[in-house]
């Protein structure tokens, strides 16, 4: 046994200087790790007496989370002693893991339809009464279409920043024009955008090219529902309300639809309309006359189609409902402070700042060419959103405006089991009634069970 | 060797009396464990990883399933629950579904696809080096991009595809918009993205001796015959490996299904998880919609143990039967 095997002594010094090297690691982990706490919660960096960090995470990328980020360097601005480090993040795994880490941002941004409801149940977010409430933020400030969408039973868990989708009703004047309509006057009722669309339709031998309007386009099931007044929840019984009235009315009008195109022919041509955010636009193209779209239609006009002369107005409402004159749907992004946060009291001055600044409401929302939460705002002389997208803006200032899903501790399954079933019905694979039981039957009984933790 | 030993054996004394302990442990122990701590000590470092980032995660897996875990609170206890609700879930049966077309469709098809072109592409002819090249190329490509790529090439408008096929008078479906369409669509990437495959078949029909060729063929084979007769025995060890590795793929393939349903290449309003109409909610996608959708952490744990114990049937029920179909040379 003369192999050239390490001695002993050999062994033991390389077993030492390994485990000295994992203790070494170990430690240094620790020590960063009490260094990063300790920072955290000291708020310090390298100006360890003056200067407090706060991170800032932002569902978005590229100009957009540049965009976004101002709101973080205006309040570093703004607070003196404070710096924030603003992040971008995609997949919402990762906020979520970062709490669960105790490791969390100090303000987020959350986009991801339904989620923070959910984190809220789960004792992931802070509850921002209190600090509403000793702070007298002024809720009238917020457009009041986004400000239920924070709260659950009165518990305000996120509030709104800037919004990520409005439904506004928008058409191509010239197009107008050129089939003899007043290229001033939109449809103002379902029944009349239906006439006005098929006016536009074209066949070529025998198939479908070209509708005026798709029904489909930027237009989800849930809207068609809101115009008809749908409600989604039952705050009083606590039930999901999918059989609602309105619901079915509004699916049955986007059925209708279906009966007279057929669900995939308009499907082919929704998926053919190509990006929206380039001159492929299916109204800036012209390959529909009129759609549904969101504020940031006006700058997709500015900047791929300038010659296109765009209409807005309020989305057309039934003729049998007079007062859903007026109705929207929008979606805002919602800012929320994760629980573990080393220093709650300034997240919330941060988020406050957020929420009221005018000028970096101002100066964000003409970035990104989008509607802010705050109607001050909005309403600012300072404002220099273009006219169009002021109209825009105003008119997701108004009262009928509302959001989906509601929200409550399982509004991601509710949002998910509503979207699968509503895709059935469209493809006629389904019935809407056996479609709604569906969902309430599948989301009913989570509900129940999230409301019992 | 005696004095080899013998002046270990002083070194070790003088190593223990220099450590204030005097006490000697006979040779026998030392050659019998010395050599031992050394492998344990360039295994350390492994030990460590694995303990660490596999067993260690593995077992709270294991533990979670059984819990009610919604990741920010500590997790209840609830027994089999997690594995009961599967059985009453539609949803987990519907990916389930999906997920076994993929593997039954999906995997002989690329399987099959990578072996055909391997063989091609085992030709003597001009050129061969470019071509394997070029077919290779997309499997080095990224996910995100390739799977935009393919949303462009079957757009039922805009696309290439259905261009070609309406020059022909053909209507093309909806592809990735068509619930029907949606899988193979992607089977069909996994074909174009087959490489990796078809290179290790390449690599296993350059090793079937050209002896038995030559055999085979003053036996009076011809070509087909010779790939039945001889080419495929002789990789089919190749072939089972390779259809294990699929298996697992396809039970796990996650990414461009979930690009897919999401992108607004599909559809700007009705995206969500398993677009079009659920046909891409396979196992994985609902799996991750259930940990970090849901926070559901408990369920997703143990829908992720019941895949791993599907994936192992699979994989001994293959092995099993190739005793019967795989021919190996010892």
């Amino acid at each position: 046994m003369d192999t050239p095997n390490m001695s002993r002594r050999d062994a033991l010094k390389f077993l030492g200087v390994g485990a000295v090297g994992i203790a070494g690691v170990g430690a240094l982990g620790k020590t960063t790790r009490a260094f990063s706490r300790t920072a955290s919660a000291l708020g310090t960096t390298s100006n360890a007496a003056k200067k407090t960090t706060l991170t800032f995470w932002n569902q978005s990328t590229g100009q957009d989370l540049a965009d976004f980020c101002i709101a973080g360097t205006n309040f570093a601005k703004f607070a003196g002693n404070v710096e924030v480090t603003c992040t971008g993040y995609s997949d919402i795994s990762k906020l979520e893991a970062a709490i669960a880490a105790g490791t969390p941002p100090d303000l987020a941004q959350v986009s991801s339809v339904g989620v923070a409801p959910g984190l809220f149940a789960d004792g992931a977010l802070i509850e921002l009464n209190s600090y509403m409430r000793d702070s007298h933020f002024d809720t009238s400030a917020i457009l009041p279409g986004a400000l239920p969408y924070g709260a659950y039973e009165g518990k305000y868990f996120a509030l709104p920043f800037m919004a990520y989708s409005v439904t506004d009703f928008f058409w191509n004047k010239k197009l107008f024009a050129k089939k003899g309509l007043d290229p001033n006057t939109p449809p103002k009722t379902l029944e009349e955008l239906k006439t006005y669309g098929e006016k536009f339709d074209v066949y070529k031998h025998g198939k479908l090219v070209q509708v005026g309007f798709n029904p489909i386009s930027y237009m989800a099931p849930e809207s068609w529902c809101l115009a008809f007044g749908a409600s989604f929840y039952d705050s009083a019984k606590k039930e999901i309300t999918p059989n609602d009235p309105g619901v079915i009315k509004g699916l049955e009008w986007l059925q209708s639809y279906a009966d007279k195109y057929g669900a995939s022919e308009l499907t082919r041509l929704e998926t053919g309309y190509g990006l929206y955010e380039s001159a492929q636009n299916p109204l800036l193209s012209g390959a529909v006359a009129m759609t549904a779209f969101w504020d940031a239609l006006v700058a997709y006009r500015d900047r791929y189609a300038p010659s296109v002369e765009l209409g807005f107005a309020p989305f057309p409402y039934p003729a049998s409902m007079p007062q859903q004159k007026g109705w929207g749907e929008l979606q805002f992004n919602q800012l929320v402070i994760p629980k573990g946060v080393a220093n709650p009291d300034l997240c919330w001055k941060f988020l406050e700042y957020v929420e009221n600044n005018l000028n970096t409401n101002i100066q964000i929302a003409t970035l990104l060419a989008n509607t802010p939460q705050n109607v001050k705002a909005l309403r600012s002389p300072h404002n220099s959103a273009p006219p169009l997208l002021k109209e825009v803006q105003e008119y997701a200032s108004g009262p009928k405006q509302v959001s989906f899903p509601p929200p409550i501790p399982v509004a991601s399954q509710y949002y998910n089991s509503w979207a699968e079933q509503t895709q059935l019905i469209w493809a006629g694979k389904v019935s809407i009634e056996k479609g709604m039981d569906t969902v309430l039957n599948t989301v009913q009984p989570q509900l129940e069970k999230a409301l019992k933790r | 060797m005696t004095s080899g030993a013998a002046l270990v054996t002083t070194e070790y004394a003088y190593d223990e009396e220099v450590a204030g302990r005097n006490v000697a442990r006979p040779a026998k122990w030392r050659r019998r464990h010395g050599r031992r701590l050394v492998v344990l000590g360039f295994m350390t470092p492994w030990i460590i990883g694995f303990c660490a980032f596999i067993a260690l995660p593995a077992g709270l897996s294991l533990y979670y399933s059984f819990t009610s875990f919604d990741i920010f609170q500590a997790p209840t206890w609830v027994g089999a629950a997690n594995y009961t609700a599967m059985l009453s879930d539609p949803q987990f049966r519907q990916a389930l579904a999906n997920t076994i077309f993929m593997v039954v469709v999906g995997v002989p098809s690329v399987q099959l696809f990578a072996l055909l072109t391997g063989a091609l592409l085992n030709l003597n002819v001009r050129g061969i080096k470019f071509y394997r090249t070029v077919y290779f190329l997309p499997a080095v490509m990224p996910t995100v991009p390739v799977v935009i790529l393919w949303l462009w090439i079957f757009n039922p408008q805009l696309g290439i595809v259905n261009g070609a096929l309406n020059f022909f008078g053909i209507t093309g479906p909806g592809w990735m918009a068509d619930p029907n369409w949606s899988k193979p669509v992607l089977i069909m990437l996994a074909m174009w993205q087959s490489g990796t495959v078809a290179a290790i078949y390449i690599a296993a029909l350059k090793n079937v001796p050209v002896s038995l060729y030559e055999a085979a063929k003053i036996d009076g084979a011809g070509v087909v015959r010779s790939f039945r007769h001889v080419t495929l025995p002789m990789i089919s060890p190749v072939i089972l490996f390779n259809t294990i590795i699929g298996i697992i793929w396809a039970f796990n393939y996650f990414a461009q299904a979930w690009l897919a349903a999401g992108s607004n290449l599909v559809s700007a309003t009705a995206a969500s998880a398993g677009n079009p109409q659920g046909s891409l909610l396979l196992y994985s996608v609902y799996l991750y919609v259930n940990a970090f959708m849901y926070e559901k952490m408990g369920y997703a744990c143990a829908m992720a143990w019941v895949l791993l114990i599907i994936v192992l049937i699979c994989t001994v029920l293959l092995l099993k039967t190739s005793r019967r179909w795989v021919h190996y040379e010892s």
